[in-house]
């Protein structure tokens, strides 16, 4: 557990990069595992399920980027947690050095939501037993989450899945450095920012990689998980993202 | 790694044994696991070090969620260290309108597994058990999950404490008594090794709980906040008067500006067999003095109220013994009888005299002409009087009301001598 978790947290305060390669909001789809993005700096990369065995040839040694495989709930799932089990196993068999999954708070029926926690609770059980860590992102989505209680939305969804057993959290950017350093303080787990695609829920404040990278740099936050992007430049950002948090250069 | 059933009924015997004091039956138990329920709440936040002003209090168990149970394992080494309760499920029932996203229904689900509990050291897993759903199928889903855990934990070996509670809209104030009962039945059935019960208010119905446990221990739930020390401790007190094993306590003890000193009366109450006013005069032998914090006081007014309940009976706070300057919730502050004595030394008739064993003053009806020179003399203007006679403060007779039901610790005593 910990020889896999020093492969995606920082050494000595720094903070560390990880790449979306199959982001659950975005409509573009999965990014290309293209050496590029494995050369790009990233500290670790997270693709699907159903890619790991890909990524696995890609993302075989001891060098960065480490490899994280992701499993996200949806309503469909419900309570049919069948393909969990197998999560644990599988990511542990292609070498990977994390889980990461999503937990949402905001939905509009209440069981939505204990479904959700049901599922993450689960994958953090099967990880447990294989030694293998967890990363939950914490997201206010649906309907119940606002500008109000934004903040307040991440806070709860963060510190659930804390106290459920997740080794790390990845919570989207607040809408001010101060409101990420205090959810941060709460937390109680090493917690990435990571970049959400706009407009997802209604409360959700925009941001810039400015504002993503000055809330890594300026608080505890452990590092930044960002999106790969299919389209033209989308590297050239996770460089530019990379030297930023290597020199602290936020601005 | 799977177990006998045959060792299950001895292990759970010895991981019970290290909750509840097998030298009196009795337990004190401090919940720390609303940051899954709640988010981080005050006392919770960081739980880390409101967990390190918890232990100096010495409770008998701590109950977490398996996150924190990881992470703050270090609380349960050693020999001396309290048992670990791990909580197995997550309920949104305790989410109402001052939390983020209030519960619309009420939903519950695993957190994790018996086995996993057993790796994180656990001495019991505590569970809930809702009694009063809508949908009796919820209802039997509920009872479900509880038969499951019980199953596992008799595989495991692992102490199964289920907290019933009467929850939804079928529970009415005047039905509660029953619910509970009736849930502490079901968790019976459902295989509970202890229960973590709400206490229903009054011995007397409490008693018939007691009695639908069939022997198991029961243990009394805390609930929210409570405004003073005492509330508790007296709720306490009746409760072990009829039998419960021992409490647990939550936000009073997490979010107590002094945790150890509440878990130091609640075990003087549960362990050292003494009334809540026994327990919270410790400190208080010789003479006593009120003293006051004016920092922290809200301006509630509630010893005003504690005042003239304990010395008329009624809430005519215009004849408490003290004063409250300010108003809620500007600024405020208690004024209190620092027993200067000048009331005393004007009395042309000795009505009035100083208690210098408990402190306080003494006044004698009989001898009181109601010349009105002490209500005069008093600096604070803390003396009244009417037709009938002057009210003065007497220390209620070395428990003073006031400082007992402060709750934010404003008015205090200190004893000296």
């Amino acid at each position: 557990m910990v020889r896999r978790l020093k492969r995606i947290l920082p050494a000595n305060g720094g903070k560390s990069l990880l790449v979306m390669a199959e982001d659950p909001f975005r409509r573009l789809g999965p990014t290309t595992l293209s050496s590029d993005l494995v050369t790009s700096g990233a500290d670790g990369i997270i693709v699907g399920t159903t890619r790991s065995g890909e990524a696995a040839s890609l993302l075989c040694d001891e060098r960065p980027p480490a490899l994280l495989v992701s499993l996200f709930w949806s309503q469909s799932v419900g309570r049919d947690q069948s393909r969990v089990v197998p999560l644990a196993h599988e990511a542990s068999g292609s070498g990977a050095s994390a889980v990461v999954t999503l937990f949402c708070v905001g939905h509009a029926r209440d069981e939505d939501e204990a479904d959700n926690l049901s599922f993450v609770a689960r994958i953090i059980d099967d990880c447990d037993e294989v030694s293998m860590p967890t990363l939950v992102c914490a997201v206010p989505l649906g309907e119940r989450a606002s500008k109000e209680n934004y903040a307040d939305c991440v806070g709860l969804a963060a510190r659930m899945v804390s106290e459920a057993g997740a080794k790390c959290a990845a919570i989207p950017y607040t809408g001010s450095v101060e409101s990420v350093r205090k959810l941060i303080d709460v937390i109680n787990i090493p917690t990435f920012i990571m970049e959400l695609e706009s407009g997802l829920s209604r409360g959700q404040p925009s941001c810039g990689l400015d504002d993503l990278l000055s809330s890594v740099l300026h608080t505890g936050a452990c590092g930044l998980v960002l999106s790969a992007s299919a389209e033209p430049g989308g590297i050239q950002r996770i460089k530019q993202a990379k030297s930023r948090l290597c020199g602290g250069d936020a601005l | 790694m799977r177990r006998r059933r045959t060792l299950s009924g001895t292990e759970k015997k010895s991981k019970l044994d290290k909750l509840i004091d097998p030298g009196d039956g009795k337990a004190v138990v401090v919940a720390a696991d609303h940051g899954m329920m709640l988010g981080p709440i005050p006392g919770a936040a960081n739980l880390e070090q409101t967990l390190r002003r918890v232990v100096e209090g010495r409770p008998d168990g701590i109950l977490m969620s398996p996150g924190q149970a990881e992470r703050l394992s270090y609380f349960f080494h050693g020999k001396s260290s309290p048992a670990l309760l791990v909580r197995g499920d997550w309920t949104n029932a305790f989410r109402d309108r001052t939390y983020t996203l209030p519960a619309r229904s009420t939903q519950f689900c695993r957190i994790t597994s018996v086995k996993r509990a057993v790796r994180l050291g656990a001495d019991a897993m505590t569970i809930y058990l809702f009694v009063g759903y809508q949908d009796k199928e919820q209802e039997e889903r509920h009872l479900e999950q509880a038969r499951r855990f019980s199953s596992e934990c008799s595989e495991w070996g692992l102490p199964l404490v289920i907290e019933p509670v009467p929850m939804g809209p079928r529970v009415t104030k005047t039905n509660y008594h029953e619910l509970v009962k009736e849930s502490v039945a079901l968790s019976i059935q459902a295989g509970a090794d202890a229960l973590k019960v709400p206490y229903t208010g009054d011995p007397e119905t409490f008693s018939s709980v007691i009695a639908a446990a069939r022997g198991i221990p029961v243990l009394v739930l805390g609930g929210s906040k409570a405004l003073s020390d005492r509330e508790p401790l007296e709720a306490v007190e009746e409760a072990l008067s009829v039998g419960a094993s021992g409490v647990v306590f939550g936000r009073n003890v997490i979010q107590s500006s002094d945790p150890a000193r509440f878990l130091t009366l609640i075990r003087e109450v549960v362990h050292g067999g003494k009334t809540a006013r026994e327990a919270l005069a410790k400190g208080r032998e010789g003479r006593l003095f009120l003293r006051t914090n004016p920092s922290v006081c809200t301006g509630c007014n509630i010893c005003l109220s504690a005042c003239a309940m304990a010395r008329q009976g009624n809430f005519d706070i215009t004849k408490a013994r003290l004063r409250v300057v300010g108003t809620w919730p500007g600024p405020s502050a208690p004024v209190v009888c620092d027993q200067c004595g000048e009331c005393v030394q004007v009395c042309p008739t000795a009505a009035l005299t100083m208690d210098e064993k408990v402190g306080g003053l003494v006044y004698d009806r009989d001898l009181c002409t109601l010349c009105d020179a002490c209500t005069t003399a008093c600096p604070h203007h803390l003396l009244s009087m009417d037709s009938e006679r002057v009210y003065v403060c007497n220390l209620c007779s070395g428990w003073p009301e006031c400082a007992d039901w402060c709750p934010t610790g404003a008015i205090f005593t200190e004893a000296t001598g």
